[in-house]
């Protein structure tokens, strides 16, 4: 039976005048990795210092397992904090980072010293032991700063952006080992991010933030296909936003440009693959497509528009292309690279950017 | 750590240059004349050049001598750990209890306001208040708590160490505060984190991250006041002296050559103290850092 579970209720934190976080509501079940994603300034770090003790709330409770831990000093809480500079104790060997809280809690040497090295075979870094953190390399420190958080037996691992100073390939096999040593050791990891990509990969549950507020929280899948605003849709990326806009007498319009409308209307109506009103839609990128101008065959379900293509940016395997049409921002389609070379599209052609209408996401 | 590489053209030899005459011309050159005269020989009349080892004898069995070094290094034993405990303590107040950059600028301003005037108008400054009539006796006899004035507080040892404290308690301050505010202070949450307490965070985190600075700081502090003649002249009326200020004496009674030979003792002296801080800590790092 793993542990770990928290709950927050009505949280609030001010910095003066700023309402860092505002009312904030979560579950997050024990034993499951969790990232908080969101831009900076989002109050997603707050949070975790809030759950971590080192901030105080300014209003609002906190459970962690059922027990409330609002009046549990940092030090004494079931959390280790993993921070994002990793914050290794620049003067003491790895083993004796590692060693630092039993030692501080009165364990003698050898004990301290044994368990430190159980540890530091778990993050595969026993040659390191002696070691000063300067002689690390950055995903070096970072495992000795991960094995220093779990030697405290914590229900809640807390990890402050802990892979933003890391480089690209480092931070992807990193964060696979993040998610084995969590499934090794059952316990709640929360983890903050402003990267989507590292929240989708990592975690049973993402908590998309903004502005001192939870705007969706949900699996990696349902966070990524089905945003429930536009604020989650243009955070998570790979959507294009449609604006519409709602006529009289029960008409809908998707905003293609300024003055371009696409009439979805007849799809209000259906039973099957039916279109709900909303405000705005997200469509994902790659789900939609470009077809020469001169085929016009249509096949049911299926919209389309004229425009014409803004520039091309090569990705690998696929191509981003940014059309001129869109309100507010501009549409980009994601082709892939065969699909691409097929076509041979150019910047400055026009084209008919084809997308099914089940594929519309209505937002709030 | 760099290394400094030598170019074909000498640039780097240029470079070099100003600061090898400063050190040569008053540095070397200076100690070069004082070790040479203190084995020279002299009398009422004169000094002669010799090669005799007569003042170094003369200085190492006289208990005069002896009973100076005592008293200087008790002097500096005790300017040393108050200037310790303030520098810390204050250091410690600055970084971690003052919240805003600003105010801990200003606060840091505020202990250099003392040092605006000169060493000597500070020192003086103590007499009219430390004296039989000075104004600490005052106070204190007229809210009855003395029948007569306290006879240690001026020309006594008190007087001397009060005075370096006063005077050199900066010299502590700087080097602590310097190396402590470069403390990342995730790493004090961190030590927070894994349980440590206030105590524990001092004594396992900070004291281990400012010695360099405290040793910094007492390398100051032990230089200033092992070559001290003039604080302690003045400050104990006499009474008291340090090694430097029988040198002081020596030469005002133009025994050059044992004033030297001292001299080159206490260099002696204070580079063995010096070399044992070193020891210890690397220096160099605080500066580089």
């Amino acid at each position: 039976m793993s542990s770990g579970k928290i709950e927050i209720s009505g949280i609030n934190k001010f910095y003066g005048d700023v309402h860092a976080v505002r009312s904030v509501d979560l579950t997050i079940e024990a034993g499951s990795y969790c990232c908080f994603l969101g831009p900076s300034g989002c109050g997603k770090s707050t949070l975790l210092r809030l759950i971590a003790g080192h901030e105080t709330p300014d209003s609002g409770e906190m459970f962690i397992d059922g027990q409330s831990i609002l009046n549990t000093p940092a030090r004494d809480r079931p959390t280790a904090m993993m921070f994002q500079s990793y914050a290794l104790f620049p003067h003491l060997t790895c083993i004796d980072n590692i060693a630092f809280s039993e030692r501080m809690h009165g364990i003698d040497k050898a004990t301290r010293h044994k368990n430190a090295r159980e540890i530091l075979e778990v993050v595969e870094m026993s040659d390191y032991a002696d070691r000063l953190p300067s002689q690390l390399s950055g995903g070096q420190r970072q495992r000795i700063a991960l094995a220093r958080a779990l030697i405290t037996k914590p229900k809640v691992l807390l990890l402050d952006e802990p892979l933003s100073a890391l480089d690209e390939n480092l931070r992807v096999k990193m964060r696979n080992e993040l998610k084995s040593v969590q499934k090794l050791f059952g316990i709640t990891f929360v983890h903050v991010t402003h990267t989507n990509t590292e929240a989708i990969a990592t975690s049973d549950k993402v908590i998309v933030m903004g502005d001192g507020v939870v705007d969706q929280e949900g699996t990696p899948y349902e966070i990524f296909n089905h945003p429930s605003s536009a604020y989650t849709a243009r955070f998570m990326g790979g959507h294009n936003v449609l604006v519409s806009q709602e006529g009289h007498s029960g008409q809908l319009r998707l905003a293609i440009g300024e003055g371009q409308l696409i009439d979805v209307s007849k799809y209000l109506t259906k039973k099957q693959n039916g279109l709900v009103v909303a405000k705005s839609y997200a469509l994902r990128r790659d789900l939609c497509w470009l077809e020469d101008i001169k085929g016009n065959k249509m096949s049911a379900g299926v919209e389309n528009f004229k425009s014409e293509v803004d520039t091309i940016e090569y990705e690998g395997a696929s191509f981003k292309v940014t059309l001129t049409s869109g309100h507010p921002e501009k549409i980009i389609v994601r082709i892939s690279d065969v699909d691409f070379y097929k076509a041979q599209f150019s910047e400055g052609q026009t084209v008919r950017c084809c997308f099914k209408i089940k594929n519309l996401c209505p937002l709030s | 750590m760099q290394k400094i590489t030598t170019k074909e053209n000498g640039v780097s030899w240029i470079q070099v240059t100003p600061l090898a005459i400063i050190l040569l011309g008053f540095l070397i050159a200076p100690l070069l004349v004082i070790l040479t005269v203190s084995f020279w020989e002299y009398d009422i009349g004169g000094m002669y050049p010799a090669f005799s080892h007569v003042n170094y004898t003369e200085i190492l069995t006289s208990h005069t001598t002896i009973n100076l070094y005592l008293r200087t290094f008790k002097f500096t034993f005790f300017v040393w750990l108050i200037t310790l405990s303030i520098g810390f303590s204050v250091s410690y107040f600055l970084s971690f209890c003052v919240a805003s950059t600003t105010w801990r600028i200003a606060l840091f301003l505020l202990c250099t306001i003392p040092f605006w005037t000169s060493n000597v108008i500070r020192m003086i400054a103590w007499i009219p208040f430390l004296g039989r009539n000075g104004a600490i006796n005052q106070g204190l006899a007229s809210m009855g708590l003395i029948d007569q004035p306290l006879e240690f507080l001026l020309f006594s040892e008190f007087a001397v160490i009060l005075t370096y404290v006063h005077l050199y308690t900066l010299f502590m301050i700087v080097p602590i505060f310097n190396a402590m505010s470069k403390i990342d202070p995730d790493v004090i949450e961190a030590a927070r984190d894994a349980g440590a307490n206030g105590w524990q965070i001092v004594r396992h985190i900070i004291v281990p991250l400012t010695l360099n600075g405290v040793a910094l700081g007492s390398i100051f502090i032990i230089t200033l006041v092992m070559g001290d003649f003039f604080i302690v002249r003045v400050m104990s009326g006499g009474l008291s002296g340090s090694v430097a200020s029988a040198m002081y004496n020596e030469i005002t009674g133009l025994q050059y050559p044992a004033a030297a030979a001292n001299a080159v003792l206490l260099v002696i002296t204070v580079v063995l103290l010096v070399s044992v801080i070193l020891r210890f800590v690397d220096v160099r790092k605080v500066l580089t850092e």
